[in-house]
């Protein structure tokens, strides 16, 4: 059976996790039902072995280290009424300017972005805070629901994030690297969202009408100290990793005592709230480290049949050019995006793609900014999109599920536009690491 | 055809090898008239490093190419075996020692009791320091922080040297933004790799252990044993081959960015500073020579070699 | 069906006790990294033992939240068509994968236990940094946390099979209200209509 056609392995294994998937098992599940029967019926001896090999691996990697303390910290953020602050301040400050707050909404998703590891959390909280407060001042619905959908994606372009330390995990990558690269197109992307709010709402003033409120300069002034926590905050951690003083993990340590310590401040640290922070990075642990397990196991399996060079010599008979592999990959991405959860794809993909990525001779880290940049768009892309059913689960009734798809096109467009210039300018992304590093 | 046996060969080296890994694949091949077959997996690809005995031994893999180092915690002489500060200071050297009749017999003895068979060694090559200020004596590393694995952090603690560990990837971030001074990992070679040159440029030639590891080369049993005997010729040899082409390479590589003259700048630590590493390192041996009775008979094998170098 | 009942309430209340034991690990990482930090940069002195310290930790944590993350239904599923089933479609499904997953979960367990006891036997140690702490307990961890989450997955099956069969069962599940989002920040949630806000079988009704 060894001498299976690697096609026709490829075939099989992709065809019964997709099977099992598409019946709803849980991805972990279905990753390591489909690699033990390819390890059984393939592979041969010690094919099983490599299940446990795999969870030890998992298991045993600092750089991973990071991954629960950086919910952690976001969780408590969450909690710690940042958000409402935020909001306050930006209410003071750019209520006047047409469509201000739907720009100050992009602000505070980015600054959120810089403190959580995951995407989400700013998608909830806005959507409870900012969302019926824009509305009740005459705001465009779609265009509001839009905007914090997409600013709230940002949370994992920006750095921390969970996301690009699980890619350096599986490309070998280095987490510091792939940070400072994630930062400018992280902000760019958050600037072409500003220009997009500013001249929509140039052209029709209705979508964004300027609030009544006056606040006076000292107002204005005073509220700038809700800037101080989070910024005291972004700084220590995203310093101590893209300065190198520490690794990311201990960075990510950092970060979750100083999310501990400003919420108990605040007043607002309270055993309720460390009971649900900490059962809440329980339960999502549990999801990403048996999934880990899982598609490392899987992507083993596939490998050791020899069958991840089918992929490369596809490419090779096929004659594409090198930009256009990269440009299939990325429509790949966009696919599975409507699909497919984000950890999943990261799984699935980056063991098959980024050794091709890197034969072709691209620049991995790059090849990484692309990718999380694609996956930005996988949360605002139906039907399966977490920022739609998050949006969903905190909208007003009138705010519709028709209403929310709607809403995240124009979005997914710009998110599209950034990619196109990343991928035609790599400097956008390598700039900074080639600067720092 | 249908009598074609396939090998899974893992190294514990990455892309950077794989001009010999495919002369390795194509000399089995035809030596046995393709009969043989060897896929090869780079460091990390199927296992990582530190399971590379474990996968040989339930034959997630056939062969494995790792180092002592990777299983000493579960093979008493494994640290012994890929080298301890003050071992020996020369290809030959090396060679002639893990050659003679009773080192060969202890570690066929201990990997045996492992469940793999032991195939033989290779060996590596330079393994210095590389930092980013000279270094002109051990007394200047005092104020420094040096990335080092356990045996050798266990040397320079008794100098009272800082140490860390990092692992490979983070060296260059570690070395560039000062998480670092120093790292002791491998040759010119390596560090040129990794692109260290661009934020250390001071290597210095410590004479403490030349080769800096040996490598191992062990087999699943089941697997080895269902070879036929002419097979197991072709193997032995071309593994052989394989292990002096992976140090021939290093030696070369090594040479060419000393030729370079402009890629670092070369010093040799003071002999006295060398011979007080050799003396601090003894208590390394004996901490490893206390771990088994096998151990501290490998330890005496190493001591006698010492002695007769005239080291000790 | 009483008894049904009461194996589900002591075998969701299990995986409940251990991720509610196991939660605590998270301080323990913070803490640990925290140490390190402040002896490496104010006192000058690195721990040798942080770093392994905080990854076993957090080795361990991990593994033994699958059981706790399982029991809420927190493993990431695609939802896609099993979401436009009837729930007694969707118990089918789950009847198969849980099945093969048990069996799946058999295998894994017996080559845990093989691959902790090979590490006990032979007292293994790390060889990372100078520490060489013992490996046997992080590897003790895996048949455990494997263990725990196989006892989990046959109370799935069994809830799965029974409402396949359209038996009646008195799930304590049934009542929980779980949701991804912060309870805090959603106080009126439970008003709301939750199956509706997940729901992503009608996407092109627009
Ligand atoms: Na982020
Ligand atoms: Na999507």
């Amino acid at each position: 059976m060894e001498n299976l056609d690697p096609l026709a392995i490829t075939g099989i294994m992709f065809a019964s996790m997709l099977g099992l998937m598409a019946l709803g098992a849980p991805l972990a599940w279905a990753l390591t039902i489909c690699g033990i029967g390819s390890a059984m019926a393939i592979f041969g001896d010690g094919g099983l072995d490599l299940l446990i090999s795999s969870t030890f691996s998992a298991m045993d990697n600092f750089l991973l280290v990071a991954l629960p303390l950086f919910i952690f910290m976001g969780l408590v953020l969450q909690r710690s009424g940042i958000t409402d602050d935020l909001f306050e301040m930006i209410h003071k400050l750019m209520g006047r300017l047409p469509g201000g707050l739907g720009i100050g909404t992009v602000i505070i998703c980015a600054l959120i972005a810089a403190m959580a590891g995951v995407s989400g959390a700013a998608t909830v909280s806005l959507g409870i805070i900012a969302l019926p407060a824009m509305l009740n001042r005459g705001y465009d619905k779609r265009l509001v629901t839009g905007t914090i959908m997409a600013g709230g994606a940002l949370g994992f372009l920006i750095p921390p994030s969970v996301l690009m330390i699980i890619y350096a995990f599986l490309s070998r990558d280095s987490v510091g690297k792939l940070f400072a690269a994630g930062l400018m197109p992280g902000l760019m992307l958050a600037g072409i969202y500003i220009a997009y709010i500013l001249i929509r709402c140039r052209i029709n003033p209705s979508l964004g009408p300027p609030a009544e409120e006056q606040f006076t300069a000292m107002e204005k002034f005073k509220s700038l100290r809700f800037l101080i926590a989070p910024g005291l905050l972004i700084f220590t951690v995203l310093g101590c990793i893209i300065g190198g003083i520490t690794s990311p993990s201990e960075a990510s340590a950092i970060g979750a005592f100083g999310s501990l310590v400003i919420a108990a401040i605040q007043g607002r640290l309270s055993w309720d709230t460390l009971r649900y922070v900490m059962l809440s990075t329980t339960k999502l642990m549990g999801m990403l480290m048996w999934i880990t397990i899982a598609a490392v196991f899987f992507s083993k399996i596939y490998v050791g049949v020899g069958a991840g060079m089918v992929v490369g010599e596809l490419i090779e008979d096929y004659a594409l050019s090198p930009n256009l592999v990269i440009l299939s990959m990325l429509l790949a991405y966009f696919v599975l995006g409507m699909f497919l959860d984000d950890f999943a794809i990261v799984f699935i993909t980056v063991p098959l793609f980024v050794p091709i990525v890197r034969d072709l001779g691209f620049d991995t880290t790059w090849f990484a900014v692309l990718f999380i940049l694609s996956m930005q768009s996988a949360y605002l892309t139906p039907p399966f999109g977490y920022n739609l059913f998050y949006m969903r689960s905190v909208a007003p009734k009138d705010v519709t599920i028709i209403d929310i798809y709607w809403a995240a096109i124009p979005f997914v467009g710009l998110q599209i536009l950034g990619l196109a210039l990343v991928f035609m300018f790599p400097q956008i992304a390598l700039w900074l690491p080639s600067v720092l590093f | 055809s249908a009598d074609t046996t396939r090998l899974r060969f893992h190294t514990f080296y990455g892309t950077e090898i794989d001009p010999i890994l495919k002369k390795f694949r194509d000399t089995v091949k035809e030596n046995s008239g393709g009969d043989l077959r060897i896929q090869t997996f780079h460091g990390g690809e199927l296992v990582a490093s530190d399971q590379l005995l474990e996968a040989a031994k339930k034959g997630s893999i056939d062969i494995a190419h790792g180092h002592g180092g990777y299983w000493s915690g579960q093979v008493d002489i494994g640290n012994i075996e890929a080298g301890l500060p003050g071992g020996w200071t020369s290809l030959d050297e090396a060679r002639a020692f893990f050659d003679s009749e009773p080192v060969d017999a202890l570690l066929t003895a201990a990997y045996d009791e492992a469940g793999v068979v032991y195939l033989g060694k290779g060996y590596g090559h330079d393994y210095d320091l590389l930092t980013k200020e000279p270094v002109t004596s051990l007394d200047d590393l005092k104020t420094r922080k040096i990335r080092a694995t356990s045996n050798v952090a266990k040397v320079l603690e008794y100098f009272e040297i800082p140490t860390v560990y990092l692992p490979a990837g983070e060296l260059y971030i570690g070395m560039s933004t000062g998480v670092i001074d120093g790292a002791i990992y491998g040759g010119p070679i390596e560090y040129e790799q990794l692109k260290l040159n661009e934020t250390a440029k001071h290597y210095t030639r410590l004479n403490m252990l030349m080769p800096g590891w040996t490598e191992t080369f062990l087999a699943n049993k089941e697997k080895w044993d269902g070879l036929s005997d002419e097979h197991k010729a072709i193997m032995e040899e071309a593994i052989a081959q394989f292990a002096a082409d992976i140090t021939d390479w290093l030696a070369e590589g090594n040479q060419s960015v000393v030729d370079k003259g402009d890629v670092f700048e070369f010093a040799v630590l003071p002999d006295e500073d060398s011979k007080q590493l050799t003396v601090a390192a003894q208590a390394v041996w004996q901490e490893e020579a206390e771990r088994s009775a096998r151990n501290a008979e490998l330890i005496d094998l190493l001591v006698a070699n010492a002695k007769a170098q005239g080291r000790l | 069906m009483a008894w049904v009942t009461r194996y589900l309430v002591a075998q969701d209340g299990l995986s409940e006790f251990v991720g509610r034991a196991i939660s605590w690990l998270t301080l323990g990482m913070i803490g640990v990294l925290v140490i390190e930090i402040v002896f490496r940069y104010f006192l000058d002195s690195p721990t040798l033992w942080a770093h392994e310290t905080s990854t076993m930790l957090y080795g361990g944590f991990c593994m033994l939240a699958g059981a706790y993350t399982l029991r809420h239904r927190g493993h990431v599923r695609s939802e896609v068509i099993w979401g436009a089933l009837p729930k007694r479609g969707q118990a089918i499904c789950d009847v198969v994968i849980f099945s093969t997953g048990a069996v799946v979960l058999v295998m894994f367990l017996k080559l845990a236990i093989g691959f902790a006891a090979e590490s006990w036997a032979v007292r293994e140690y790390s060889n990372k940094s100078m520490w060489q702490p013992p490996l046997y307990p992080i590897k003790t961890v895996i048949p455990i946390a494997v263990g725990l989450v196989l006892l989990q997955n046959m109370a799935e099956l069994l809830r799965a099979v029974l409402t396949a069969l359209g038996i009646e069962y008195d799930d304590p599940r049934e009542r929980e209200f779980e949701s991804d989002i912060d309870p805090e920040l959603l106080p009126t949630i439970l008003d709301a209509d939750v199956t509706e806000a997940v729901d992503t079988s009608k996407p092109n009704d627009r």
